[in-house]
């Protein structure tokens, strides 16, 4: 005997778990009425389903500020320009955990083609560059936000910016308090054989040490101190709640549309160097000179990585496209 | 009766005012059709559609599409105490429809003269 179909106005409730808060508060009521009595009618239909889920995914894109129209169009740049930082931090996260494995391995030798030598200048290039463009786009945020808590202006700041602050300290402290935990990083300057002093490769390869192919071997990965497991756990939640927390501060803030717009400009250019960063691994990954003792090789991490800054810096593009041609900006 | 998807809309109107629609102008200007006759909520429109277009809009490109115009200026929403919402053109809208649909109109009169030009009339 076949189990009867559940109620319409509960089903009609379910596909709209598909759809981003703001547009269920606005469309939820009006929706979910046209489905319910859509599913009265013709209980099981493949192609209403799919329609929904597609639906769905585009309002939260819109959501998001990458497509479509926002449900309030002044809250669409602010919107773009979280998506654009989310994006960012999960692209530097395998940026520096990439950059910072190569230039430990010039800790013993110098790669041996002239590819994967120029790839890491191009890498050291684009990173800093990248790393300076953030500094200067988010300290006038960051300063804005400062004030507003500091005069209690905007009091729903406070846990935002605790969130942030407790996220941020936590990735300064463990990146420390673990750089000399591989062999070979220690606090070296390395100044004869890197660009970059070795304190700070060791500081950024400890920040993102989860950044890892030890994960998909678990009885090596099982030999590791417990600190370090421990550690490689940690660091992704304290990177999501920094990245949570100034997400919830920006959305929050009332920011000045010229400071939309400046920081929009530095978000282009930031686009450039991420760019520059992802030719520079494209380079190496291709070149797969592995160089001395296999220094250079590069693993399915590294390829795994390169997807994940190809998709994010995607993403990135898109929502500084987004700002820029955004009505709310164009209207001031 | 044949079913708008996402898919299979021909991105056929990047002509008159609803440029920015991309694939959503097959609904936008079903939407407008039917709302240049009056005041019209989700599941009346759906109804009129599939009665004058013979096509049946699926919820979540009905909506979308009505987001999208909403956001645009060229339809509002009128309150109402029921839960069903219905929606009115805009003067907006109504400029913006009536230039596609000139637009529209002059690609199909040239079409249907070259098509009788060149293989007469049925």
């Amino acid at each position: 005997m076949r189990a009867s179909s559940p109620d319409p106005e509960l089903r009609a409730q379910r596909f709209l778990r598909w759809y981003p808060a703001q547009w269920r508060a606005r469309y939820g009521d009006e929706f979910s009425e046209l489905l319910a009595a859509e599913i009265a009618e013709d209980p099981r239909c493949l192609h209403r389903s799919l329609d929904v889920a597609a639906g769905g995914i585009m309002a939260r894109f819109a959501d998001a500020g990458l497509t479509g129209v926002a449900i309030n169009r002044s809250d669409q740049p602010r919107r773009s320009l979280v998506t654009f930082g989310c994006s960012i931090a999960v692209y530097l996260a395998f940026a520096v955990s990439i950059w910072s494995q190569l230039n430990i391995a010039r800790r013993w030798s110098e790669p041996t083609t002239p590819a994967t030598h120029t790839a890491i200048v191009i890498m050291t290039i684009a990173l800093f560059s990248c790393i300076a463009g953030v500094a200067v786009g988010a300290a006038p945020i960051v300063w804005q936000a400062a004030v507003a808590v500091f005069h209690r202006r905007v009091p729903e700041l406070r846990r935002p910016a605790l969130l942030f602050s407790a996220g941020a300290a936590v990735l300064l402290a463990g990146g420390l308090r673990f750089r000399g935990g591989w062999a070979g990083s220690g606090t070296y300057p390395w100044t004869h054989q890197a660009t970059v002093h070795g304190g700070a490769i060791a500081f950024m390869w400890a920040s993102t040490l989860a950044v890892s192919a030890y994960w998909a071997h678990p009885s090596v990965l099982a030999s590791f101190p417990l600190s370090e497991i421990t550690w490689m756990i940690v660091s992704p939640v304290a990177l999501i709640a920094t990245v949570t927390g100034a997400a919830k501060i920006v959305r929050r803030l009332e920011l000045p549309t010229r400071l939309v717009r400046f920081t929009n400009c530095v978000a282009r250019a930031i686009t450039l160097a991420l760019g520059l960063f992802v030719l520079g691994t494209l380079t190496w990954l291709l070149d797969g000179g592995p160089g001395p003792n296999n220094l250079f090789q590069a693993g399915t991490v590294d390829r795994i990585g390169l997807a994940v800054m190809t998709t994010t810096l995607g993403l990135a593009t898109l929502s500084v496209h987004r700002t820029a041609t955004s009505a709310a900006l164009r209207a001031n | 009766m044949p079913r708008i998807a996402r898919q299979s809309v021909p991105d056929e109107n990047r002509t008159g005012e609803l440029r920015g629609f991309g694939r959503y102008a097959g609904p936008a200007t079903l939407i407008l059709s039917s709302l240049a006759e009056g005041p019209k909520h989700g599941y009346a429109l759906t109804k009129d559609i599939d009665t004058f277009a013979g096509v049946h809009l699926a919820p979540g490109t009905l909506y979308e599409a009505l987001a999208r115009l909403e956001g645009q200026g060229l339809i509002e929403a009128l309150e109402s105490d029921d839960r069903r919402r219905p929606y009115q053109l805009t003067a907006a809208g109504a400029t913006a429809l009536r230039a596609h649909l000139s637009a529209q109109r002059r690609v199909a009169d040239i079409g249907l003269r070259r098509l009788t030009g060149s293989w007469g009339t049925a």
